[in-house]
């Protein structure tokens, strides 16, 4: 098996791309960095690349103080005027990525379906353990529409649920929430891994610049969440989301 | 060994394992990420880099295995979507390897590439000796005749 050799020598010429490994270091060092002082507000030490990176990005950054009501989320690398850069919180870290472009069929999530009936929300909250209402809501958005779905089996089993929130500013600003119990709600990415942390639990964010949407989904406490935006800034999603993880 | 310097060195071995088995590039690179933050996530007592490789190694697998189940079902030549230059030959051995089942090319990446003894393939795919020979076995001999064909093919 001499030829194996050109099997070594091709795979010599692999090599990840520099993007990628830097990236993947900025999101360890992030994830490793000890919980900060609550309520200490300012730039905390960051490490090795993250430290070289964080230089970059404080010469262009505009630090915002934003208060959550409970406490306070100083955000170090929020750049002005952009969607996509790294944000670090006092306790978490956000990559807003943009979409791969790869569309992957929800089938694969959505499993059986079964016999559909519309719940109060009240025994869908009953049913899902949660409240669902949402935990900050930003100033001038309401509550335009919301309904629970669940689907049943033969024997009148529940075998798949979705909730979903839509809320609106006057300024045409839009929110979603969507929830399911298990696994990630329908028209949650399927095919990203996590990408993100707050207070140490994954989450993946995304920003897609086609339509100026966030979007995060993550799976908390055996629920899963799909928070989506238009036309409200980014630290006011973050704001939304960051509420999320109290 | 901090993050960074674990990215730097075992960040090639990662990404060619994770490329065997995904052979495709953003795959691959979804598998990379998964990987290495999993090491930072559940922050193993490694005695020795000799194990850090191994359970990087596991985990890489592992990760893979997890995405085959979302995995997009892109079909593209095999070193279409590698951004490096083989020589013809290169290709041919290549695309042999990576058209190999799941199980055999695994082996075939880990004994000839990384230069790992049966033994310790045995430990990182948690299969007996025996069952490492005998995939070796079988995907030599699934690999001899495209490798025969191909290079006769030059001749």
């Amino acid at each position: 098996m001499n030829r194996m050799n050109k099997y070594r020598s091709a795979m010599d010429k692999v090599e990840p791309p520099k993007e990628l490994t830097e990236k993947t270091i900025h999101l360890m060092e992030a994830q490793k960095k000890p919980a900060p002082q609550p309520r200490r507000h300012g730039f905390r030490p960051v490490y090795g690349f993250a430290a070289a990176a964080a230089c970059l990005f404080f010469l262009l950054a505009v630090p915002a103080l934003l208060d959550s009501g409970s406490g306070h989320i100083f955000i170090t690398e929020l750049e002005a005027g952009t969607h996509t850069s790294p944000v670090e919180l006092t306790d978490g870290f956000l990559l807003f990525e943009e979409p791969s472009g790869v569309f992957v069929s929800p089938g694969v999530h959505v499993g059986k379906r079964g016999v559909k009936e519309e719940w109060e929300i009240a025994r869908y909250e009953e049913y899902i353990g949660r409240v669902v209402s949402l935990p900050y809501r930003p100033d001038g958005f309401s509550l335009k529409e919301e309904s629970a779905t669940v689907y049943l089996d033969e024997d009148g089993k529940v075998v798949r649920d979705h909730y979903q929130a839509r809320y609106r500013d006057p300024d045409d600003g839009e929110l979603t929430v969507s929830i399911s119990s298990g696994v990630l709600p329908e028209g949650s990415d399927y095919d990203v891994p996590d990408n993100s942390f707050i207070r140490g639990e994954p989450l993946y964010a995304g920003y897609d610049p086609a339509d100026g949407r966030y979007h995060v989904q993550f799976m908390r406490e055996r629920i899963g969440y799909l928070l989506e935006a238009r036309g409200i800034s980014q630290e006011e999603f973050i704001m939304i989301v960051w509420h999320f993880f109290e | 060994m901090t993050a960074e310097e674990t990215v730097r060195r075992y960040g090639s071995m990662v990404y060619r394992i994770a490329l065997s088995q995904t052979k495709n590039k953003e795959d691959a690179e979804d598998v990379f990420q998964e990987a290495f933050l999993s090491l930072i996530r559940s922050n193993p007592s490694l005695e020795s880099e000799e194990h850090r490789k191994a359970w990087l190694i596991r985990v890489t697998l592992n990760c893979c295995k997890k995405h085959f189940r979302f995995m997009k079902k892109v079909t593209v030549p095999l070193t279409e979507d590698i951004p490096c230059e083989f020589t013809p030959e290169e290709e041919d051995v290549y695309g042999a390897v990576l058209s190999l089942p799941q199980k055999y090319k695994t082996v075939i990446h880990l004994f000839y590439y990384e230069d790992l003894p049966v033994k310790e393939i045995g430990e990182i795919l948690d299969i007996k000796e025996s069952a490492v020979k005998t995939r070796l076995f079988r995907a030599r001999q699934m690999l001899q005749p495209k490798l025969r064909e191909m290079f006769e093919q030059d001749e």
